[in-house]
């Protein structure tokens, strides 16, 4: 759960431990090295002292023993004045047992009798004091034969120094002194267990604190990455529901598409039957009617033909707000476009009894590269509003070729627009005159949809009116020459 | 007037119209005969190849969104057989969404017409749609 924490606190506490250990047992081994380095140099100190007494008083003695057997030197009296004097000596001090050495290593004299004769020749401590060093050595005894008889649990320095009194050049023997510093090694061991306590508790505290402010650290680590990790599903939820935003609002285009698709097919078909139908009766395909059902006849092909026009346009209004509105550039003959223009037209034209002309100029190339479909319908929209808006008089189209456009002017001779109206004419779903005076139908939908038309092939459309004179309206479309087209390919 | 609207007659022509709207057909027949066609018929795309077989027309017009076989699985099948292969197709459809047009010629149609069809109009139509897919009714007739 809280990884930094548990790795933190096992190396540390290991660490700490291993501290612990190192420290303290150091401290003990300098202890007692530094209490046997003591002893050692008040053992030289205390010898220097006793060796002139000792040698002044004892020498001759010393000397002799040397030759002597143990019996004779236990039942010489200089032998028990030799052992009362040390006792004196060492009487109130820590030495509780002298040994004294001949030169040649025998032992002359012990406060334990038994020892006395033994050869301590190739003894190291022996031999180091004979060379003019001190040998000392800390041992542990569990009853050991002292001057006031036997004694129990004891720890003893041992000390050989040579005794060489002041003033002599040779070495006279070797002492062995034996000095009790069990209450000083007690004291050091109290020490050690105050010190080790302490030391202990100090590290124990500085454990925790250190445990503590690596948890709590860990706490915000930990705080600040759940709220990273949220933020992250956050943003990752946001991402999805964007996603799937975005899909929805995709399958709503198709679905609109499909539905417009279905639109256009399933409102053109009833269409069918009546403008074809009254098409036929009224062009006297099915023989002569009389001319009351004629002018029948002839509404009902108008409103048909007004009907299909409105449902273009809603169907191109809605095409153009779904964004599928695709403008498919191709070799056109411009003619074709213009024929196409003069027969649908030419008709309604025919009925207000006003003229009609297309007019197109030498400069427009035979062939060019463009949308033939858009610009069929951005001409028809604008001619036959012309043609409805015109009583009496002309409407004409001009077409020119300037640098690099297909210029067309659709001029009327009508009732035009009024000039505060001119700036919204070709906003959606607005006609010039809302009022009920209004005698032509219309969505209001034909010139929104020759302007978008229009800046879908990166063209304009521009109007200029004289109210009671009539209207232009001039499109200008770029378009390349199929020349152009052929060597850009290349 | 009428004359004036059909400048050239399809005096002798055999066509077929395949269609599955009553409506279409009728209106499109009457125009059609009007202009001096004999004109078949037929509901849907297989209707249609059967007519084919039993007897040749000099082209056919053809609706798109039909029962049974789409005008899009006719128009395959036609151009896969040997002996039709080379007949003269034009779509008259109510299909006239951007596209259509394209997808309709590159499917392998000659032409492309859009309903409601105008009768005073329609045999002009007619006529320019088969001249820009290089079809001369004169060939057509000299067919038969």
């Amino acid at each position: 759960m809280f990884p930094l924490v548990r790795y933190f606190s096992l190396t540390s506490l290991i660490v700490f431990i291993l501290g612990f250990i190192l420290i303290f047992a150091n401290t003990h081994t300098n202890d007692i090295n530094d209490l046997v380095d003591l002893r050692e140099q008040n053992n030289v100190a205390l010898t220097q002292a006793y060796a002139n007494t000792i040698i002044n008083d004892h020498g001759t003695f010393i000397a002799s023993a040397a030759t002597m057997s143990v019996d004779e030197i236990t039942a010489s009296p200089e032998f028990t004045h030799l052992d009362d004097d040390l006792r004196q000596l060492t009487q109130g001090s820590t030495i509780i047992k002298v040994k004294i050495y001949a030169p040649n290593g025998m032992t002359v004299y012990s406060s334990e009798p038994s020892q006395i004769g033994d050869d301590k020749s190739a003894n190291p401590g022996f031999l180091t004091a004979m060379d003019g060093g001190v040998a000392s050595e800390l041992v542990y005894k569990d009853t050991f034969n002292a001057f006031e008889g036997n004694i129990e649990d004891r720890d003893i320095v041992e000390s050989y120094v040579s005794i060489q009194p002041t003033g002599a050049d040779e070495i006279q023997g070797v002492i062995e002194l034996y000095d009790d510093v069990t209450i000083l090694l007690n004291r050091i061991d109290e020490r050690q267990v105050v010190l080790g306590a302490g030391l202990a508790a100090l590290l124990t505290v500085l454990y925790l604190v250190l445990f503590f402010i690596v948890r709590y650290a860990e706490q915000i680590m930990r705080k600040q990455r759940t709220q990273i990790e949220s933020n992250i599903a956050d943003l990752a939820s946001a991402n999805s529901q964007l996603k799937i935003a975005n899909q929805r609002a995709e399958e709503a285009t198709r679905l609109k598409s499909e539905f417009l698709s279905t639109m256009s097919h399933e409102l053109r078909t009833p269409l069918n039957a009546i403008i074809g139908y009254s098409g036929i009766i009224s062009s006297g395909m099915s023989g002569t009617v009389d001319e009351k059902s004629m002018r029948m006849i002839k509404r009902i092909q108008d409103s048909g033909q007004h009907l299909l026009m409105l449902i273009n346009n809603i169907l191109d209004i809605s095409k153009i707000e779904a964004g599928r509105l695709t403008i498919v550039r191709d070799k056109t003959y411009v003619r074709d476009v213009t024929d196409g223009l003069q027969e649908q037209l030419q008709v309604l034209a025919d009925k207000k009894q006003i003229a009609f002309d297309i007019s197109v100029d030498d400069s427009v190339p035979d062939y060019l590269m463009i949308d033939s479909e858009r610009v069929t319908q951005i001409m028809i929209n604008l001619l036959s509003n012309a043609i409805k808006f015109t009583e009496e008089g002309s409407v004409k189209l001009d077409m020119k070729w300037q640098h690099g456009n297909l210029n067309m002017k659709a001029s009327d001779t009508g009732i035009g627009i009024p000039a505060h109206s001119l700036e919204y004419i070709f906003d959606e779903f607005r006609q010039v005159d809302g009022s009920s005076k209004r005698n032509v139908g219309g969505t209001g939908l034909g010139l929104s949809i020759v302007r978008k038309f229009a800046e879908a092939m990166d063209g304009t459309v521009t109007v200029e009116s004289t109210l009671g004179e009539g209207t232009v309206f001039t499109v200008v479309i770029p378009a390349e020459t199929v020349e152009e087209k052929v060597a850009q390919a290349v | 007037m009428l004359t004036q609207n059909f400048p050239e007659s399809l005096q002798g022509l055999d066509v077929l119209i395949i269609d599955d709207d009553e409506n279409s057909l009728d209106v499109a027949s009457i125009v059609l005969e009007f202009a001096g066609a004999n004109v078949s018929l037929a509901s849907h795309g297989k209707d249609g190849l059967d007519s084919i077989n039993s007897k040749r027309p000099q082209f056919i017009l053809c609706d798109l969104s039909m029962p049974v076989m789409d005008g899009w699985e006719f128009i395959r099948q036609l151009r896969n057989d040997e002996n039709h292969r080379d007949l003269k197709v034009i779509a008259l459809t109510a299909h006239a969404m951007v596209g259509d047009q394209e997808k309709a010629l590159s499917a392998g149609f000659n032409g492309y017409l859009t309903k409601p069809l105008e009768p005073a109009t329609f045999v002009n139509q007619l006529l320019r749609v088969l001249d820009k897919a290089g079809i001369q009714l004169t060939l057509l007739a000299t067919e038969k």
